[in-house]
């Protein structure tokens, strides 16, 4: 009897671990965000190795960047990204017509620095309405987070503002040197050639596409 | 009385003129079908043959205004569609048909783009590549790309009608002399 209790059990925890590790492989791995060599903070969702590098210069004040990110960037990595197909990379490109995208920006440096990019890219979009009307970023975000999280991430941005700053502008720099005129923009790297899709924007349908294609080269 | 009638025509000639305009018209029009086109299929500095589809459809797309279908379709059949308008008016051939379509085509175009204009759409306008924001100014110049198709495509008439009449009078002159 507790020989057959002891096996019952053993099952239950194989069962229980094997769902758990399943949950866990389900789920990207921001393997590509937190502190690159040299402490450059990176923006990046998924396996660096992946074969395809999708660059989304975008603004997190600004609508189209928020419905791209909703209909499109979502799908991308559960579809992508998850799977090691494509490895996501976020671009600061903060627009001076929205006076809180900077902020936001600085906001999502720091949390890229302690390794919180996806979730906190999730919970500046998915509240984007709530904060642009009046800047209360930190106020509407911070629900997002554990609070002790969300204090790691106002510490480092209070302690590393110049290195932040650096950060988004080499982003800026980068997007004018790829003559970047609208957010979102969005490059694509595969096979060793860096192409620019139509800005502004694109349809999942068409992006799978374009992806399932390069893929298939 | 009608031999007075028929000099009279005949002594105006048709003045080279406007045969000139519209060859300038039409292989100005043509060239920017051509260029049109090859934007399209050469762009981030490298041909796009095997994978243009993709890229024009996405900025067709962003005009969410054709099904899905449709763009895939669009996407790959238009820019071979202007190389074979913008070659078309360039040798002049079916000239007053061919003016129609690049009219019809065009007003299509400024159609799509002053809805997306209207609708305050932040997209790239897809004419001459993928980087070129819509705005007033792609408006203004599609506007202008309209009045020059249709300048061709009436000129394309008038030129065949003239043509036609003079034709008409050289006979009836003939007719008159052999009688």
């Amino acid at each position: 009897m507790n020989t057959f209790l002891v096996r019952r059990i053993g099952i239950f925890f194989l069962i229980v671990g094997m769902a758990s590790s399943l949950a866990v492989s389900a789920r990207p791995i921001p393997q590509g965000a937190g502190l690159a060599a040299g402490g450059a903070i990176r923006k990046g969702i998924g396996s660096t190795s992946a074969p395809i590098t999708m660059e989304v210069f975008g603004d997190f004040q600004c609508p189209a960047c928020r419905s791209f990110f909703e209909s499109t960037v979502k799908q991308v990595i559960d579809d992508y990204v998850v799977p090691g197909k494509v490895y996501l990379v976020h671009r600061d490109f903060p627009l001076e017509i929205h006076p809180y995208a900077m902020q936001a920006a600085r906001l999502a440096n720091a949390a890229a620095a302690s390794g919180q990019f996806e979730a906190i890219e999730r919970a500046l979009y998915d509240h984007q309405e709530q904060w642009s009307i009046k800047g209360n970023i930190e106020e509407v975000v911070a629900g997002s987070f554990p609070p002790a999280t969300f204090k790691k991430f106002q510490a480092y941005e209070a302690q590393h503002l110049a290195e932040i700053n650096a950060s988004i502008d080499r982003d800026k720099s980068l997007g004018n040197q790829r003559s970047v005129n609208q957010t979102p923009t969005v490059f694509v790297t595969a096979h060793g050639k860096t192409e620019a899709l139509p800005g502004g924007g694109v349809d999942y349908k068409l992006l799978k596409q374009y992806f399932d294609y390069l893929l298939r080269q | 009385m009608a031999t007075t009638a028929i000099s009279a025509d005949t002594s105006a000639r048709p003045a080279a003129w406007p045969r000139a305009l519209l060859l300038i018209g039409r292989v100005a029009l043509g060239l920017v079908f051509v260029v049109a086109a090859y934007t399209k299929l050469h762009f981030n500095g490298a041909w796009h043959f095997s994978d243009y589809y993709f890229f024009f459809g996405m900025a067709i797309n962003s005009y969410n205004m054709v099904p899905f279908w449709a763009v895939e379709l669009m996407g790959r059949v238009l820019p071979w569609f202007e190389v074979a308008l913008g070659l078309a008016l360039i040798s002049g051939i079916a000239l007053r048909w061919v003016g129609i379509v690049a009219s019809v085509l065009l007003l299509a175009f400024i159609g799509g783009m002053a809805r997306a204009y209207v609708l305050g759409l932040e997209i790239v306008c897809g004419c001459f590549g993928n980087s070129e924001k819509l705005g007033p100014l792609t408006l203004a110049r599609d506007g202008s790309l309209l009045v020059l198709a249709l300048a061709v495509t009436v000129g394309a008439f008038l030129i065949k009608k003239r043509a036609e009449r003079v034709r008409a009078v050289l006979a009836a002159r003939q007719e008159t002399v052999s009688s």
